[in-house]
């Protein structure tokens, strides 16, 4: 029953684990990468249906990874979640600003993440 | 009565009319003549003459009145008023022509000849009285011979005024070489001479500058060069000293060929000095008249300029306000005392000078004001911005382990029933690891803000820092293995010991450890080093990252500071990890600071003080508390100086009290406080007595060995073999001896290290004395202590053991050359502070690895002349303080600041030009790799002509050469020579085990290439 690939990004072994576990549980095929480039080899690669992007990350951070990303032609038009403890307005409107799809602020719910994935998947697929 | 009076007067005696006809012709004739015509000076002085003929008109009435009676105290009184109204009238007939309100003043103030003409009539005047009194009778002989003698007296009166009214308006001209020019004032008045015009038009153009808001350096100029025009000298020169400046410093001049030059080479003339010369006995009215020959502070200056003039006189003129000199003018040349009208225009200017001293102090007041309101907004600022930072930066550190903590909470409440157990155990040990991690981070920002209030206690206990961090490792090795990184610990064999807060010292060393592990890619080393200095012990933690940018090496240890936002997971932490490093460094009074190493990482290196230093009480107890305060600040810094330079751990100063004629020690460091409280050494007892009795320094290299004093019991020197004792030398007079014993690498002290302490037992004494003067003042030390923080600093800054071994080479290039041993001494002491103004460079400058932009080259080029100011306060030899200026002048004049060249540089700075530039290229400079040996030989034979003076060169060459530094082992030639002077010292002596981990430690400088 896969229902979709996606691509969890984060610098915190923790967090990649957790949602492992819980999208794993829905039937999703879940990759991991710990930074920004890594992230951005690995969603060319893969194909993703949805990346989930952390931004404070070493190297290339969330913004760049996510701007690069929306610049190449094979991964424009995977959808990007940033998920992300910066929670200010400035931080947010510069997630949209790069392309991303949705912004979720840190803590999150497992739970809403993962309705929030449903919805966008459908959304895509239609 | 009345009418045989007036019959007296009128019809009785001719001679009576002919006087008062006389005597209104008179009076009508100076009105007349010497008041300028329906003019202002007229109608005030008109009533004055009035009055004063009136009297004199009643006085003779009943003078003569009294005549036929006989004498009484009546006609003396009458007499006596005629006087005064003669006198009246007198000095308000010079008050008209003088053209002046103030006619007494005027009269009583100067013109001799007035009162000289006064003094005349008023002994004519007392004759006739004497003559009236004793032997009148109505014999008619008499009779014309009184009045014959009053109109003689009137006469003299007549005479004399007319004379100095002359004399008032007509100046005499003081060389007397040229006849002044008389024009005509335009309003008809008396006539002035054409260089009054002159003046009066300089003073115009003056006021309209002070007007217009001109600089002060300007107006200086402007006021300089009038005076050189209306005196007529060959230069002028002015000094002022700023608030608290006990300087004068040169800030206009006039009559030389570049003033700007001028202005930058001549000598500061300390307020001592200036006193000393302007004795009361060379006062020549408001200024002294000294010889050229006396002024050698200008004799120095201007040394083989066209201005040197042996044998002639200079007039010093003092701006003064109240009491206290601000400034003065040097005027040159005077055959003779210069004239009066010189003196009157000089204090015109003087004056004008006072005024704008005022001016300038009130503008500085107000920019200082400025400043500090801008400093106020800019901290204001930061500190917003440090809030906001602290904000996002916290928010975020909070956020990541409740991120995680929600998450697997959440997802284990909905998964209860359907995860294994494992999956259970592994997601509470993840929320109970973040709940750490998060208990951490809000105890390191309570921490830390205990320690921003203040409200931090510090105890201090003796800690063994070898102990510490072995056992800090210790707690790392999980670390270190995970990381896969080495770590690299090199301590002396022997305990490190310091007073410190065991606990505060702990986490400074952990966050010191923890960030470096952080910093090191995998397969990298951590290397810890723990040296002991004289001073202080040093820890420095070195990793093998990639640095820091150069432009952030100074800001991180700010509060919230973060190279770079993005980056926080890679430096982790919430940036309040090296801040708090900064405060528990500065909570002990050490200093901390970080270093990129070429191709290695980042360095942090800790300076912890031993603080074994024992200031005695002073006895003046009425001192304000904040003054002994700033008194044993001062004293430990000048103690910790000593023992720093002379690489001693135990030092102390003694001096005499002279009310009891025993020694005691007034400030000490590695001493027993109750050893410095109770000691008191009779003159001529035990070794400090006995310099202080002799006056000649006392050197022994080991006391178990020595003679005379290995069966002495000197408790002071307890436990040490080797040590020296100097005489304090102040005026001539012994005032107390300095002690250093107990080397820090366990040598011997040489008779270089003897020569140096006595070197500095001038510069002490010297510095003691100001000491003195500023308790009496309560005034602050702050000059003077941020002098010795920055010899401190700069031998922490090269490493103390290379600087002894470049002043060793110096010295030696010095003798070969045949400098005399005024010159040695200047020369050991300069090498030990040429550098003094590079400490005050900013370290993102001078430890920057990219190329210099030009204004960061100018800042550096400011170097030379940032020391000599700094290091002024001290009060050295010119000499000494000519080799910080100078050490950075080349051969051939291309050097800075002044420019000079050949000869014109002092023959000490090209040495430490010579010697510097050597050491620069053997280390390891900010920018480029250190030189071999050969390369750095050959790359100053290079230069040898055009930078350096070949002399030098060669000498320096043979120097090099005999010390032994001759193998190709470039890179620690310093060692070579170190190694040498060990050499030397194990001839007279032995030498103790060094450590051999520290010996092959050495520092890199940092530091631009000349």
């Amino acid at each position: 029953m896969n229902k979709g690939k996606i691509l969890v990004v984060d610098d915190e072994v923790n967090i990649t684990q957790i949602l492992e576990f819980s999208i794993g549980s829905e039937g999703y095929e879940v990759i991991t990468a710990q930074n920004g480039e890594d992230a951005v080899d690995k969603a060319r690669r893969e194909q993703p249906d949805l990346i989930i992007l952390d931004i404070m990350m070493p190297k290339i951070d969330g913004y760049e990874a996510c701007r690069i990303l929306k610049a190449n032609p094979l991964t424009k038009n995977i959808p990007v979640v940033l998920l992300t403890a910066k929670g200010r307005d400035i931080d947010k409107r510069l997630g949209y600003e790069v392309g991303a799809t949705d912004y979720i602020i840190k803590p999150f719910s497992p739970n809403k993440l993962v309705d929030r994935i449903h919805q966008l998947l459908s959304v895509s697929k239609k | 009565m009345f009418q045989a009076g007036l019959e007296n007067m009128f019809a009785g005696d001719a001679g009576a009319v002919t006087y008062l006809f006389v005597l209104c012709a008179a009076a009508v004739l100076y009105v007349v003549r010497m008041s300028p015509a329906g003019g202002s000076p007229v109608r005030r002085f008109l009533p004055r003459l009035g009055t004063g003929a009136l009297l004199l008109a009643v006085s003779r009435f009943l003078l003569i009145y009294l005549f036929g009676r006989g004498l009484s105290w009546t006609s003396v009184i009458a007499y006596i008023m005629a006087l005064a109204g003669l006198y009246f009238l007198f000095v308000s007939a010079a008050g008209v022509q003088a053209g002046r309100d103030r006619p007494v003043e005027r009269i009583s103030g100067s013109t001799p000849a007035i009162v000289c003409a006064g003094a005349c009539f008023a002994a004519a005047t007392m004759l006739a009285a004497v003559v009236t009194a004793g032997m009148v009778s109505n014999d008619p002989f008499w009779r014309q011979l009184f009045i014959l003698i009053d109109i003689s007296g009137f006469f003299a009166l007549c005479v004399s005024s007319v004379c100095a009214g002359g004399s008032a308006r007509e100046p005499v001209h003081p060389s007397g070489d040229a006849e002044p020019v008389r024009v005509e004032r335009p309003y008809g008045g008396a006539p002035v001479d054409a260089r009054g015009n002159d003046a009066l038009r300089r003073i115009g153009d003056i006021a309209r500058s002070v007007a217009n808001d001109l600089p002060g350096e300007t107006i200086y100029g402007e006021i300089a060069e009038a005076i050189r025009r209306d005196a007529r000298v060959d230069y002028v020169l002015l000094r002022i000293a700023r608030p608290g400046d006990d300087y004068y410093k040169a800030v206009a001049c006039a009559g030389v060929d570049d003033r700007r030059d001028t202005l930058r080479s001549v000598r500061s003339v300390s307020r001592e000095t200036a006193q000393a010369l302007c004795r009361e006995d060379r006062s020549c009215r408001n200024g002294y008249l000294l010889r050229w020959d006396d002024l050698d502070w200008e004799r120095d200056s201007f040394a083989g300029s066209s201005i040197a003039r042996e044998g002639k006189n200079v007039f010093v003129s003092t701006v003064t306000e109240g009491e206290s000199v601000k400034g003065f003018f040097v005027l040159g040349f005077f055959e003779a005392a210069p004239a009066e009208d010189i003196h009157e225009l000089v204090d015109l200017y003087t004056s004008l000078t006072l005024q704008v001293i005022q001016r300038e102090r009130g503008r500085e007041t107000l920019s200082d004001t400025e400043k500090t309101l801008a400093a106020c907004r800019e901290d204001i600022e930061s500190i917003n911005q440090l809030k906001s930072n602290f904000i996002s930066i916290v928010s975020h550190e909070l956020r990541t382990p409740l991120t995680s903590v929600k998450a697997y909470t959440e997802t284990l409440l909905d998964n209860l029933e359907s995860v294994e157990r494992k999956t259970i155990r592994d997601f509470l040990r993840v929320m109970d690891e973040e709940s750490e991690r998060l208990i951490k981070l809000v105890d390191s920002i309570l921490h830390y803000s205990c320690m921003e209030t203040g409200l931090l206690k510090v105890e201090k206990t003796s800690c063994n820092i070898n102990d510490m961090i072995s056992g800090i490792l210790a707690s790392f090795r999980q670390t270190f293995l995970e990381n896969r990184v080495d770590c690299d610990l090199r301590v002396p064999k022997h305990s490190v010991i310091i007073d410190a807060d065991r606990e505060l010292i702990q986490q400074l060393l952990q966050n010191l450890l923890g960030n470096a592990v952080k910093f090191t890619p995998l397969g990298g080393k951590v290397t810890v080093t723990v040296e002991e200095e004289a001073a202080a012990a040093r820890i420095t933690v070195q990793d093998t990252g990639k640095g820091i940018p150069e432009d952030q090496l100074e800001k991180i240890f700010e509060r919230f500071h973060q190279a770079d936002a993005s980056n926080t997971r890679e430096f982790g932490g919430s940036g309040l990890g090296l801040a708090i490093c900064k405060n528990i460094v500065d909570w002990h009074d050490g200093q901390i600071w970080v270093e990129n190493v070429k191709d290695a990482g980042a360095k942090f290196v800790v300076l912890l003080p031993m603080n074994n230093i024992v200031i005695r009480q002073a006895p003046s107890a009425g001192l304000i508390s904040s003054v002994r305060f700033e008194r044993e600040r001062y004293l430990t810094l000048l103690v910790e100086m000593l023992s720093e330079i002379l690489q001693a751990r135990k030092a102390s100063i003694m001096l005499l009290d002279d009310e009891r004629q025993v020694l005691r020690i007034i400030a000490a460091k590695g001493l027993d406080p109750e050893f410095v409280e109770n000691t008191q050494l009779e003159i001529g007892d035990r070794i400090a007595g006995r310099v202080m009795q002799t006056g000649e320094s006392l050197h022994v290299f080991d006391i178990e060995r020595d003679i005379e004093w290995g069966h002495a019991n000197n408790s002071m020197f307890y436990g040490t073999h080797s040590f020296i004792c100097v005489p304090l030398r102040a005026e001539g007079k012994v005032v107390g001896v300095l002690n250093v014993s107990d080397h820090v690498d366990g040598r011997e002290f040489t008779d270089a290290d003897r020569e140096l302490l006595e070197a500095l037992g001038s510069v002490i004494a010297g510095m003691l004395k100001k000491l003195e003067a500023f308790e009496r003042l309560s005034s602050n030390f702050e000059d003077l202590k941020e002098v010795m923080r920055k010899i401190l600093e700069i031998r922490e800054t090269w490493g103390s053991k290379n600087l002894t071994n470049l002043t060793l080479l110096a010295l030696e290039v010095g003798q070969r050359l045949g400098l005399d041993e005024k010159s040695l001494t200047a020369l050991r002491l300069g090498m030990n502070l040429y550098d003094l103004g590079m400490m005050k460079i900013p370290r993102s400058i001078r430890g920057k690895r990219e190329e210099l932009t030009e204004k960061e080259w100018q800042t550096l080029r400011e170097h030379p002349n940032t020391g000599y100011a700094l290091i002024s306060p001290m009060g050295l030899e010119g000499r000494i303080m000519k080799i910080i200026r100078s050490h950075h002048e080349n051969f051939d004049g291309s050097g800075y600041p002044d420019g000079l060249a050949g000869d014109e540089i002092p023959m000490e700075s090209r040495i430490v030009n010579v010697v510097d530039t050597f050491r620069a290229l053997i280390t390891q400079g900010p920018y480029r790799r250190c030189f071999s040996l050969d390369e750095a030989r050959n790359e100053i034979i290079k230069d040898s002509g055009t930078k350096f003076d070949p002399k030098i060169v060669s000498a320096f060459m043979k120097a090099l050469h005999d010390l032994g530094a001759v193998e190709d082992q470039s890179e620690l030639v310093l060692t070579t020579v170190e190694r040498e002077l060990e050499e030397r010292v194990s001839h007279t002596g032995r030498v103790r085990d060094r450590n051999e981990q520290q010996t092959h430690h050495q520092e890199p400088v940092k530091e631009a290439a000349p």
